[in-house]
C-alpha cells in the first residue's frame, strides 16, 4: 500500500463530506475501490476477530460471521430507497455522491472494526469468565455504527441544516432497524 | 488457547520491526543502534505508528497569517502579566480586540479572494473597502505594539505608577477606542 | 473537566507575609526575581502544564522521546507502588507484583489504543495513531507517577490493617491515579488541538473532545482491570 493511498484514506476519514464529493466527481472505479477497502478490512478483522475469541481448544471454528452479512443486508435494503427518497424530497444528493458517502462510510467502518481488533487478542488474553455472548459480535456493530455515523455527517454538511439532520436520522433509523432485524434472524432470535 | 497464538504473532512482528530499525539505524528518541532496537522488540505498538504512518502536512497559508496578530496579542499578554498590574477588564478588553483584528484579517483574505473575480464596475468600491480595513488593521497592530513596548519599559523601570502608568493607561484607552470603532463599523 | 480555556498565570506581585518585626523589605531583591527560572525538562513536562507537553507530540522526533520517557516512568511508577504496597509478601512476592503490574498496565494500554482511536473516528475527532500513543502513554506515566507518589500510603495501610485499609488504599490509589491521568488526557488533548488548530475550539468540537477523553479512560480503566483481575499482582503467587 503506498503512501498516497493511506495518505487519501486519512483525509476520507478526517473530512468524510469534502472526500465524498471529490469522489462523485472522480471516476467510478475510484468510488467502488475505496468501497472495496473498507468492506474487506471490515469483513477480515470481524472474521478474525471471531476466531480468536471462538478458539477455545486450538482447533480453529469457522466462523459464522452472525452480524457480518446483516450489515450489507441493510446497506443494499435502505441504500436504494434512500438515493430515491432523497431525490424525491429534493435533497441535493446525487446517486453519486450516495455511493460515495457508502463507499467512505465502509472504509471508516472497517478501519473502525480493525482498530478494535487489537482489544479482542487482549481479550483472549486475559479474560478468566465466559461471557454471555461472544465479544466478537461487538465488531460488526461497531462497523455499523462507523458507517451510519458517516453517512449522517456526510448527510449534515452537505444537505441544508433542517432537511439535512432529518434525512441523517431518518437515514441511521432505517439501517439500524434493518440491521437489528436480520440481525435477530441470523441469531436465531427470530 | 488463542493465547499462544497471539504471543507467537507478538513476538514476530517485534523481532521484524526491531531488525528493521537494527539495520537502518534508526534512532528511537535518544536511543540508538542495540536499545533502539530491544525498545522495538518489546514496545512496538507504541513506536510502529510513529515510523510508519505520514506526518501531517503544515497549516494551510491563510491561518498563518492570522498567527502574527495573534502572537503579538499573546506577547503584549505575557508582558502585561509579567508587568503584573493587569486587571480582568483589561485582559477581556485586551483578548477581544485581539480577535477583533483577527477576524478582520480574515474578512481581508476573504476581500482579495474575491477581488480577482470581482466584474469590473465593483472592483473600485472593494479597493477601498480593502483599502480602509487595511488601514484599520495597521491602527490596531500598532497599538498593540506600542502596548507591549510600554509594558516592557514599565517592567524594567521597576515603578508601578507615574508617568509610565499614565502612558500605559492612555494606550489602554485608545485599545477601547478602536475596539468599539471596530465593532460598530466591523461588517 | 471544565470547559474554559486554560488557566494562564495570574497576574500578581508575589508578598510574604514576613514577620512584623522584620525590616522593611525594600532593600531587598523582589521575591519575582528570586524564582527558579524555568528550565524545560521532559520528566517535568509530563505533569506539569500540558502546553508544553502538545507541543512535543506534534513533533516526530520529540514524540518517540516522549514515549520513551513515558515507558521508563511507567515501569519504575509501577513497580514502586507494587513493592511498596506488597512488602508483606516477602521479596519473591514483591518482585513478581512489580513485573505483573508494569506489564500489566503496557497490555492494557496495548489493547485499549485500537479502540481509542476507533472512538476517534466515530465522534469525527480523529487523532494520528502515533499521537494518540503519545498522549496516552504520557498520561499513564502522569499516572504512574502519581501512583509511585501514593505508594507509602499503601504500605503503611497494609502494615496497619491488612485485611482492610490495605486493599482499600490500595483501589483508592488506582482510582486517584486513574481519574488524575484522565484530566492529564484531557489536557493534553484540549492542548494539542489548541496547537494544531491555532485558534480556539468550537462549542461541538469541545464536547467530542471531552468524549474521547472520557472513552479513552473507561477503555484503559477497563483494560487496565481486566489485567489485574487476569493476573492477580497483589495476591502472591
Amino acid at each position: 500500500m503506498s503512501t498516497s493511498t493511506l495518505t487519501s484514506w486519512l483525509a476520507a476519514i478526517d473530512r468524510p463530506a469534502r472526500q465524498t464529493l471529490a469522489l462523485a466527481q472522480a471516476p467510478f472505479r475510484s468510488t467502488v475501490g475505496l468501497a472495496l477497502a473498507g468492506s474487506g478490512l471490515l469483513v477480515a478483522s470481524s472474521l478474525i476477530a471471531e476466531v480468536l475469541v471462538s478458539a477455545p481448544g486450538g482447533a480453529l471454528q469457522v466462523p459464522k460471521a452472525q452480524l457480518l452479512l446483516p450489515i450489507f443486508e441493510s446497506l443494499a435494503l435502505v441504500g436504494p430507497s434512500a438515493v430515491i427518497g432523497a431525490a424525491q424530497v429534493g435533497l441535493r444528493s446525487t446517486t453519486r455522491t450516495w455511493l460515495a458517502a457508502f463507499a467512505v462510510g465502509l472504509l471508516i467502518a472497517g478501519v473502525v472494526t480493525t482498530a478494535t481488533l487489537p482489544l479482542m487478542g487482549y481479550l483472549v488474553l486475559v479474560s478468566r469468565a465466559q461471557p454471555y455472548f461472544t465479544p466478537a459480535l461487538l465488531l460488526p456493530v461497531l462497523g455499523l455504527a462507523g458507517l451510519a455515523s458517516t453517512v449522517g455527517r456526510v448527510l449534515e454538511a452537505i444537505e441544508d441544516p433542517p432537511a439535512g439532520r432529518r434525512a441523517s436520522v431518518v437515514f441511521q433509523l432505517a439501517l439500524a432497524l434493518v440491521f437489528g432485524l436480520r440481525a435477530a434472524v441470523h441469531l436465531g432470535i427470530y | 488457547m488463542a493465547a499462544p497464538l497471539l504471543v507467537l504473532v507478538y513476538v514476530v512482528i517485534g523481532c521484524g520491526a526491531a531488525i528493521a530499525v537494527w539495520v537502518e539505524r534508526l534512532p528511537l528518541g535518544q536511543s540508538k543502534g542495540g536499545a533502539a532496537a530491544a525498545l522495538m522488540l518489546v514496545f512496538w505498538p507504541f513506536f510502529l505508528p510513529g515510523l510508519l504512518t505520514p506526518e501531517p502536512g503544515g497549516r494551510p497559508k491563510n491561518q498563518r497569517r492570522a498567527d502574527g496578530i495573534e502572537a503579538l496579542g499573546k506577547e503584549v499578554q505575557s508582558a502585561w502579566t509579567q508587568a503584573g498590574v493587569a486587571g480582568e477588564r483589561e485582559q477581556a478588553l485586551l483578548a477581544g480586540f485581539v480577535e477583533q483584528l483577527v477576524g478582520e484579517e480574515d474578512r481581508l483574505a476573504e476581500l482579495e479572494a474575491s477581488l480577482s473575480a470581482a466584474p469590473e464596475r465593483v472592483r473600485p468600491r472593494l479597493l477601498a473597502l480593502k483599502e480602509e480595513g487595511e488601514a484599520e488593521l495597521a491602527a490596531g497592530r500598532l497599538a498593540l505594539e506600542e502596548l507591549g513596548a510600554q509594558l516592557l519599559l514599565w517592567r524594567f523601570a521597576g515603578k508601578k505608577d507615574g508617568a509610565e502608568r499614565i502612558t500605559v493607561d492612555e494606550l489602554v484607552a485608545r485599545i477601547e477606542a478602536l475596539a468599539s470603532l471596530e465593532a460598530t463599523t466591523g461588517r | 473537566m471544565s470547559s474554559t480555556p486554560l488557566p494562564t498565570a495570574a497576574p500578581r506581585l508575589l508578598i510574604e507575609p514576613a514577620s512584623p518585626f522584620a525590616e522593611a523589605e525594600l532593600e531587598l531583591p523582589r521575591l519575582e526575581s528570586l524564582l527558579p527560572p524555568e528550565r524545560p525538562s521532559l520528566l517535568g513536562d509530563l505533569y506539569g502544564a500540558p502546553g508544553t507537553l502538545a507541543g512535543r507530540l506534534l513533533d516526530r522526533e520529540a514524540r518517540a522521546e516522549v514515549v520513551r520517557i513515558s515507558i521508563l516512568a511507567i515501569v519504575i511508577g509501577t513497580a514502586l507502588f507494587a513493592v511498596l504496597a506488597t512488602s508483606h509478601l516477602g521479596a519473591w512476592g514483591s518482585a513478581r507484583a512489580a513485573l505483573l503490574l508494569a506489564a500489566n498496565t503496557f497490555l492494557g494500554l496495548m489493547g485499549a489504543l485500537g479502540p481509542i482511536y476507533a472512538t476517534g473516528l466515530l465522534v469525527a475527532a480523529r487523532l494520528p495513531l502515533s499521537r494518540w500513543v503519545g498522549v496516552l502513554l504520557s498520561g499513564a506515566a502522569s499516572s504512574a507517577l502519581l501512583l509511585g507518589a501514593l505508594a507509602p500510603i499503601a504500605h503503611l495501610a497494609f502494615r496497619i490493617d491488612p485485611l482492610w485499609a490495605g486493599p482499600l488504599s490500595l483501589a483508592g490509589a488506582f482510582l486517584v491515579a486513574g481519574l488524575s491521568g484522565g484530566v492529564r488526557l484531557y489536557r493534553v488533548l484540549h492542548a494539542l488541538a489548541a496547537a494544531v488548530r491555532g485558534e480556539a475550539l468550537r462549542d461541538g468540537e469541545l464536547f467530542r473532545l471531552k468524549i474521547q477523553a472520557r472513552m479513552a479512560l473507561v477503555f484503559t480503566a477497563l483494560t487496565g482491570a481486566l489485567g489485574l483481575w487476569a493476573f492477580d499482582p497483589f495476591l502472591g503467587g
